[in-house]
């Protein structure tokens, strides 16, 4: 899981491309050429003797060289600093930002365990050395060593193959999140295959599919969020289903709240997990039943409204489809927004009684609640992204957008408006900037979908999403997997997903560059071993808020016969020609100044060269925000004028696109709880009684980082379950028990807690996935339990929408 | 219980029956008239040599409950304020008092003049011993160690074990010239220090009737519970030696030697309870 | 200069992301099973059933993150018959590696379970506060590392006067047994009876 790729939204100037090779570009030539001419004193000792003058100050201690770089972060939602210790061509020591001052206004990156553990990654006895071939049955895990030459030469031909016998669209370059450091990751290979006719594209992604489609419904825009420090101006902060203090929304994202209750903020966190941020920000801890938000928003809007506490202003200036004083033409005798609230249409009012049965929070707290946020003027909604990626995720997300705008919490100092909330006002950090050029392949899909597109692509058409032709013309053949673990772990239905990619004659060729022998890299014909970010360079900005960018210069040597992601692409593209065309000749460090140039030229005019940034060796360039950005304060001001990218250039709170697509049971035009598709209120539930959710948990970012020592003695994979529903079944803490549904069994060791409300069950998502003999899972894979349906407007998944039962073992 | 706990166990265990064996010895001494026959020097040799041996064995077992025993030259520098030092100090000071005690009983021809002052000392450092080792599990952060109950379950241990090991040795020395009255007082301590263990337990003060006993899983407690109760099962042989069967041939010995067996048994199985307790307040 | 190095630590805001931990382990290259700072969760209250499937949580929980304390009368250092457990000038408890034999006596009485043994060395360790940092003028790693900035090193007598101090926050012992250099901060939740429990204790049982 992770975020779709950042469209960069400012005009392009022509890039600026160093010229000739400084001393940079030997030591990278050399680095290509087998890297063994160096003394161990390592790349930068070695910079320092061949400086010519405008010699780098590199900050030592004694035989140390101390090197502040970016977190490799992965898809983690923080980017930090780490401050390394660096020691022949080893890391010996990791600490993190350590810049005087750490203010509201720039304050320090700091690490969390992730980073600091990183040197237990680095040095990991299972990375990758060599490239392998399969030879055992896909999916057995038995490779062969082979040569580069004899891997590219592989890879190249079966691509040549593919495109020749299918064509390009029958080619998946998949989804992956694994780095966003610009010279590794997967927009290397997508770039490369554009130059060779391209791929089978996809939009959205597994982070934020229904939020990211869903918010501009109601603002026209995805960029709907202030500048964070605008946080401490909030009265009343509600984290419903967010929990940055473990995943990191954002580095300081849990720092800036913490401010705000300095100042006087009050925080309610809702969500079925007391989880860290509850612990650590929220003043009350209000257990939900996962998958039934949208009731309690309903139910609050209810309260808001019977109770006159809606910002009748800003509704009739900013709003659309509030009631009927303000429906579009041709809707007017549509059900309204607050038709729906008040039951006058389905004579269903939604009152804090209807929603309790619902959501399991008493009546009178659902309206105490609704009462606070209405009345603390200014207040925050925060919508986090578990409880959009379920079953019909794209209501709660709408439901959290209407909240914030009939109680006028939009465009205003300490208020939120919610949805996807890309920073304002110029949308955020890029993430990558390292260009891709344009997909001749006009076809995509969602991106969950790649598995039906194994399938049955030759059937799919508009209604399975596709988008850019009417139908595919292919099923997907190759596969090239590059610093992902889609294919096997992070794609739901585990047990499905490996039957489809099992059987050779759907797919003919998979090939997998990572770090490690992943469950993904275990169904590879061909596995690419890829270096570290500490072994290239690298740069990355902010993760959804920021205004840094951070660089990452190279510390050690690629191992054994590793090599970065672009390294790799650039010889494969050797292979087809196209080399000079990749590389634009430019070195890995000369993309970094290249990036840095797109920096210059859009989001920070004074950052400074890459060349000044390293000597200065902060780790890179931060902006202070001291006025933080209000998004859509012009909008406030004055509608008319700065009218929004709406059909009605207002928040719609109907919408008639909507409306319009004609599903009003999936996709009503109002944002409406619909009972979920497997809910502790169906049928299913008599079989499997409890729900379970995935979270993201502290010892990883999705599944990066498992298998590393220190994070697993810190945070133990476990199934989380609440003493009522362990009593109930006869389990003691530190039990192994089985959670199983219809799509797959698991067999975990479990922790009790009382920090779940009953009914529900968590099994934090990422570790990798270890069948044994009877196919039952050990390590605990939560997408051994979860579906592949998606979701009906933004195909997105659903995969927090689960229902299990409990067995002790 | 921790595997490295074992070792101490053993130690505590075997290094008191010691210092009860040579207290027992001593009360011989003084209590029994001098007699220049077989049966009290091969008593006393054995008694003294089972004595020596045991505090060696004991101080052996000690050194392996340290993961760096080359270390322990350190031992004796913190008698100031910690006990563990001063318990140190004792069994060397015992083990160095009962090794001399020994030689010089195998080495003294018949003279026996240094016998009862040295057996004195070594029986007051052996006890002295017994003191510190019940003290440094006294410490504040363990109540569950810190209270009377530990230096009476160490004293028990101490006598009970030494007296009863005695009359065995007495018996089976003596049995020709059984003195009546000496074996009297042998009887008489053990019955009087097991009705003080059984009046403790009643108190509250036994060691092996606390809650907090962190056995894994609970599974063995009852069995060790079982197991700490065998003392009865002494006494009653020794009931059954007081008040013995007339149709029994004589066979005394047999009753000392499965008293003391069942004696061992009980004090093993209450320190391994003692130990298992073990519960630190705070995190 | 300070008399008395101690810890300020803030457990109301504490979120139990253990980066302190982490920080620490890789300062001192720690093998698994060796933490010098420990990460306790604990939990207290009950769940309130409501009707048929609704239920109302009572539920509170804070965390505890400690190394060593640095105590003005520290029971180690009391108990050792080493005489390897020492507090230097500016009141930090400090272990004399060599005479140590590993008797493990300090491990049983420290209530703040600060105590380990280093299964490499076989000798005890502990938390030394950072003292090459401070020397630097540096805060201790623990310190500098903490995400939610809850953590803080200062002179005793000041963090008193500075902060709100709860010594009696569940589980910490009574602090007149050893007079740690604590001064923490708990919720006003953690000041109430409500049947605490450490609910991780596998995380942070010495191996």
């Amino acid at each position: 899981m992770g975020k779709q790729k950042k469209k960069v939204s400012k005009p392009n100037k022509p890039d600026e491309v160093s010229t000739g090779m400084d001393r940079r570009d030997f030591i990278k030539l050399s680095i290509l050429l087998g890297g063994g001419v160096f003394l161990s004193g390592g790349l930068l000792g070695c910079v320092g003797n061949l400086s010519d003058g405008s010699a780098e100050i590199i900050e030592t201690k004694g035989d140390t060289m101390i090197i502040r770089a970016g977190c490799p972060g992965h898809n983690c939602g923080g980017r930090c600093i780490l401050k390394f210790h660096v020691k022949d061509g080893t890391v010996t020591r990791i600490e993190t930002d350590d810049r005087p001052g750490d203010t509201l206004e720039d304050p320090q990156l700091r690490a969390c365990i992730r980073g600091r553990s990183y040197r237990r990654r680095q040095y990991h006895p299972d990375r990758l050395k060599y490239p392998l071939k399969r030879v055992g049955e896909r999916g057995s895990g038995e490779f062969e060593k082979i040569s580069w030459d004899e891997a590219l030469d592989l890879l190249a031909s079966e691509i040549k193959r593919v495109k020749e016998k299918y064509g390009n669209s029958a080619i998946l370059v998949p989804y992956g999140t694994g780095s966003y450091n610009q010279i590794n990751g997967r927009q290397t290979a997508a770039r490369l295959i554009n130059l060779l006719g391209g791929s089978l594209g996809f939009y959205n992604s597994y982070s934020w599919a229904c939020i990211s489609k869903a918010t501009p419904y109601v603002y026209g825009t995805s960029v709907t969020g202030n500048q964070r420090q605008d946080w401490v101006n909030s009265k009343f902060i509600i984290m419903w289903g967010w929990n940055p203090a473990e995943m990191r929304d954002g580095t300081n994202s849990e720092f800036f709240i913490k401010k705000a209750r300095e100042r006087g903020a009050r925080v309610v966190c809702i969500d079925p997990r007391m989880s860290m941020s509850a612990v650590a920000l929220a003043d009350e801890w209000i257990p939900i039943r996962p998958g039934t938000d949208v009731a309690m928003m309903s139910a609050m809007a209810y309260t808001i409204i019977t109770e006159n506490l809606h910002d009748k202003d800003f509704i009739k200036r900013c709003c659309v489809g509030f009631d009927k004083t303000q429906m579009p033409k041709g809707c007017e005798d549509e059900e309204t927004y607050s038709d729906y609230i008040l039951g006058t249409h389905d004579g269903i009012p939604k009152t804090a009684e209807w929603a309790e049965k619902i959501c399991s929070v008493s009546a009178q707290t659902i309206r105490r609640i609704a009462r606070e946020y209405a009345t603390s003027k200014p207040s925050v909604l925060y919508q986090g992204y578990g409880m959009q990626r379920r079953a019909y995720g794209e209501q709660v997300v709408i439901a959290g957008c209407c909240l914030p705008a009939i109680t006028g919490n939009v465009g205003i100092s300490g208020g939120w408006a919610g949805g996807i909330a890309l920073q304002a006002d110029d949308g955020g950090p890029f993430w990558n900037v390292f260009p891709t050029g344009r997909n001749p392949v006009k076809a995509t899909i969602p991106v969950f979908l790649w598995t039906e597109a194994i399938l049955r692509g030759k059937e799919m058409d508009l209604e399975d999403g596709v988008r850019g032709v009417e139908k595919l013309d292919n099923n997907l053949k190759l596969i090239w997997c590059v610093a992902s673990n889609i294919l096997i772990n992070q794609h739901a239905d585990t047990n499905r997903s490996a039957k489809i990619l099992k059987d050779e004659s759907l797919v003919e060729f998979i090939a997998v560059q990572d770090q490690f022998m992943t469950p993904s890299a275990k169904y590879a014909d061909l596995v690419l071993p890829v270096c570290t970010q500490m072994e290239t360079w690298g740069l990355q900005d902010g993760w959804k808020y920021g205004d840094e960018v951070i660089i990452m210069p190279q510390l050690a040597q690629p191992p054994h016969e590793t090599k970065s992601d672009y390294q790799i692409c650039a010889e494969l593209a050797e292979r087809f020609g196209v080399r000079e065309e990749f590389t634009q000749n430019r070195s890995e460090r000369e993309w970094i100044e290249w990036a840095v140039e797109r920096y210059r030229n859009t989001r920070f005019p004074d950052i400074p060269s890459l060349d000044k940034m390293e000597k200065d060796n902060w780790g890179g360039y931060t902006k202070a925000v001291d006025k933080p950005a209000i998004a859509f304060r012009e909008f406030r001001a004055n509608p008319d004028k700065n009218p929004l990218r709406t059909p009605s250039g207002k928040i719609e709170l109907f919408s008639k696109t909507l409306f319009d697509m004609g599903k009003p049971n999936t996709i009503p035009a109002v944002p409406k709880y619909i009972q979920e598709w497997e809910s502790p209120f169906g049928e299913e539930a008599k079989r499997f009684p409890l729900q379970a959710v995935g979270h993201h948990y502290m010892a990883r970012v999705h599944s990066t980082h498992d298998g590393v020592d220190w994070l697993e003695e810190a945070f133990p994979q476990r199934v989380f379950i609440n003493p009522i529903d362990a009593k109930k079944r006869g389990i003691y803490d530190g039990d192994e028990i089985l959670i199983y549904n219809d799509r797959g069994k698991i067999a975990m060791p479990c922790r009790i807690t009382p920090k779940i409300m009953p009914g529900v069950i968590d099994i934090p998502q990422g570790a990798w996935w270890k069948p044994d003999k009877n196919g039952i899972d050990r390590r605990g894979n939560v997408n051994v339990l979860t579906s592949h349906r998606w979701t009906p407007l933004a195909y997105g998944n659903a995969q927090h929408t689960i229902m299990v039962e409990v067995e002790k073992i | 219980m921790h595997s490295s706990e074992w070792s101490l166990l053993f130690f505590t265990l075997i290094g008191q029956f010691s210092a009860g064996l040579t207290t027992a010895l001593l009360i011989y001494t003084i209590i029994t008239p001098r007699r220049n026959d077989n049966a009290q020097a091969s008593f006393l040799k054995v008694g003294l040599l089972v004595a020596t041996g045991a505090i060696g064995i004991a101080l052996i077992i000690s050194f392996l409950h340290l993961s760096a025993p080359l270390s322990s030259v350190f031992a004796l520098t913190n008698l100031k304020s910690s006990w563990l030092s001063r318990e140190i100090l004792m069994v060397s000071a015992y083990a160095a008092s009962i090794f001399a005690t020994t030689l010089y009983w195998l080495f003294c021809k018949g003279k026996r003049s240094l016998l009862i002052p040295l057996l004195a000392i070594s029986s007051l450092l052996g006890l002295t011993m017994v003191l510190t080792m019940a003290k440094l599990y006294m410490i504040e952060t363990i109540p569950v160690w810190n209270t009377p109950g530990t230096l009476i379950a160490f004293y028990v241990n101490t006598i009970l074990l030494g007296s009863s090991f005695a009359s065995v040795l007495f018996y089976n020395s003596h049995k020709d010239n059984l003195d009546k009255n000496v074996e009297r007082v042998f009887v008489f301590v053990i019955i009087t220090i097991l009705a003080v263990k059984f009046i403790s337990g009643l108190v509250g003060w036994d060691t092996t009737t606390n809650e907090n006993i962190a056995f894994a899983g609970g599974m063995y407690h009852p069995i060790w519970d079982a197991l700490s109760w065998a003392w009865l099962l002494g006494l009653g042989m020794l009931i059954r030696r007081v008040f013995p069967n007339p149709r029994d041939s004589d066979t005394g010995i047999r009753f000392y030697l499965l008293a003391f067996v069942f004696f061992v048994i009980a004090e093993f199985a209450a320190r391994v309870i003692f130990y298992s307790s073990y519960f630190r307040i705070g995190l | 200069m300070a008399k008395q190095w101690a810890f300020y630590f803030d457990s109301s805001q504490c979120s139990g992301c253990k980066t302190c931990q982490i920080a620490c382990k890789d300062k001192q290259d720690h093998a698994v099973g060796l933490r010098w700072r420990n990460v306790y969760e604990v939990a207290g209250g009950h769940w309130e059933a409501k009707g048929d499937s609704n239920w109302e949580s009572g539920i509170e929980s804070y965390n505890i993150s400690m190394s060593c304390n640095h105590c003005e009368d520290p029971i180690c250092m009391k108990n050792c018959p080493n005489g390897a457990i020492y507090k230097n000038e500016e009141g930090i408890v400090l272990i004399d590696a060599d005479r140590c034999m590993g008797c493990k006596y300090c491990q049983w009485a420290c209530p703040y379970g600060a105590l380990h043994l280093n299964k490499q060395t076989g000798k005890m360790t502990k938390c030394d506060l950072c003292i090459d940092y401070l020397a630097e003028g540096k805060q201790p790693s623990c310190v500098a590392a903490c995400p939610m900035r809850v953590l803080k090193v200062g002179e005793l007598s000041e963090l008193r006067s500075e902060f709100d101090d709860w010594e009696n926050i569940y589980p910490l012992p009574s602090a007149h047994i050893t007079k740690p250099s604590l001064v923490i901060k708990a919720k006003e939740a953690a000041k109430k009876e409500m049947n605490w429990k450490i609910i991780n204790r596998e995380e942070v049982r010495d191996a």
